[in-house]
């Protein structure tokens, strides 16, 4: 660890990436004021982060190539055809095995899945419109700590989740809403606003039907349904099918509580 | 781009793929090199999909595989004492800018692949992926002191290597001046 005019190297690139202490932030900014030298270095720093995103963020915006796409598809298919179905399904194969066997029968069961589906979709599409009134809202802005927003999804869903940090790309957190009587209880809606006053929701609640991915088009927004086997999100927002994909892929890996 | 429904969890794999490129070309400086390896990598995420135990941490899952598969590679390539042309490393990158930018794109792919793997792939997550410290940590195993040491020696030998290549370069910055000029 070496010093340089009383800052280690690592309090210093800590300090580029904002993850300091605010206190000790505070004494550096000082300490930056009254050296130029410093100033100069740190200035370089960020530049470099910059060139990076400069040079390698924009491939971000390339769709898949077609042929990996199709290689996906075609070799997902047959890997899963050689799998037991047990474990890889897990829960809603044998969910799915025992209402055929007491008799539903398939049509049904595609039916009533179908419905639980569109309800996730639905329930998105209302909260993010103000059609159905929230039990609880709070403004991001008033939260008496940064992690108050993860606290409030942890708790209304009951599991290890957090509210993603979308500032990476442009979106803040401006909201948080709780709703009840929902599949699985209760469902947080998280409001995202960019610098464009776009707005970015992000809609949470337990899962009502199979794993998915879905990016869809639906009256001029962009929907993202992503689904595992204990979670359901769907995202909205009036952007490109690409920005939609980074967004979602950010807001779904930013879930889980470091 | 419409994920067909036909599997989730290759719908989602190809959801990272952008993201995955991206990182494999700056881990790697290379677009071609970069696009063979996320398909192997797609390839292997598949056949082992069993041991991916949270699906939210796809993301991380992946680029592990993928930091193996370029590790696997670069094993092999000094086995046959065959290495990257650090020409080749720039090209692809280099055209894809800016004429303006060229230059100085041209100098920053060849710092990065003068550091080493870990260095490359800290300042990659920090800075690229835009994960925390604590996220890094937890991606890689690693005590966050470890990660703040590792991330601040990448940073100052980066630097090194830039004022090196613009040091060593001084024709290279004139030419990419006068190709900036309309």
């Amino acid at each position: 660890m070496s010093h340089e005019n009383g800052i280690t190297t690592e309090e210093l690139s800590a300090y580029i990436d904002g993850e300091i202490d605010p206190a000790r932030a505070a004494e550096i900014d000082k300490l930056i004021e009254a050296n130029s030298e410093l100033a100069n270095r740190i200035a370089a720093f960020r530049a470099d982060q910059e060139r990076l995103l400069q040079i390698f963020g924009p491939l971000r915006d390339v769709p898949p190539p077609p042929k990996l796409v199709q290689l996906l598809e075609e070799r997902s298919v047959s890997q899963r055809a050689r799998r037991t179905p047990y474990s890889q399904l897990g829960i809603f194969a044998l969910a799915a095995s025992l209402l055929l066997v007491i008799g539903l029968g398939f049509g049904y069961f595609r039916y009533f899945n179908a419905q639980q589906e569109d309800t996730i979709i639905s329930e998105a599409v209302a909260a993010r419109s103000d059609a159905v009134h929230a039990d609880q809202s709070f403004a991001a802005n008033a939260f008496n700590s940064p992690q108050a927003g993860d606290q409030i999804v942890a708790s209304t869903l009951m599991m290890n989740l957090k509210a993603p940090d979308l500032t990476r790309m442009g979106y803040r957190l401006e909201n948080v809403s709780v709703y009840s009587g929902v599949p699985g209880g209760k469902a947080v809606e998280l409001g995202y606003r960019d610098a464009q006053n776009r707005l970015f929701t992000l809609y949470l609640r337990h899962p009502s039907g199979p794993a998915r991915v879905d990016l869809l088009q639906r009256d001029g927004m962009r929907l993202c349904v992503w689904q595992d086997e204990e979670l359901g999100t769907v995202m909205l927002g009036e952007m490109s099918a690409g920005e939609m994909a980074r967004l979602a892929s950010l807001a779904y890996s930013g879930l889980t509580s470091s | 781009m419409t994920v067909a429904r036909t599997d989730p969890f290759a719908a989602a794999l190809i959801a990272h793929v952008p993201r995955l490129r991206s990182y494999a070309t700056a881990l790697v400086g290379n677009v071609s090199t970069a696009d063979d390896l996320v398909q192997d990598c797609m390839e292997r995420a598949l056949r082992r999909a069993d041991t991916l135990q949270d699906p939210r941490r796809m993301a991380g899952w992946l680029r592990s595989i993928l930091l193996n598969l370029y590790l696997d590679l670069m094993r092999l390539q000094r086995s046959r004492g065959v290495g990257i042309e650090l020409a080749q490393i720039d090209n692809d990158l280099a055209l894809s800018s800016p004429a303006a930018d060229r230059g100085a794109t041209i100098d920053f792919t060849r710092a990065l692949s003068t550091l080493s793997v870990e260095h490359r792939q800290i300042l990659l997550l920090v800075g690229l992926e835009g994960l925390s410290y604590r996220e890094v940590a937890d991606e890689l195993g690693l005590p966050i002191g470890t990660i703040m040491s590792r991330l601040a020696r990448a940073r100052e030998r980066l630097r090194m290597a830039l004022d090196k290549e613009r040091t060593l370069n001084p024709i290279d910055q004139l030419s990419a001046g006068r190709k900036a000029t309309p």
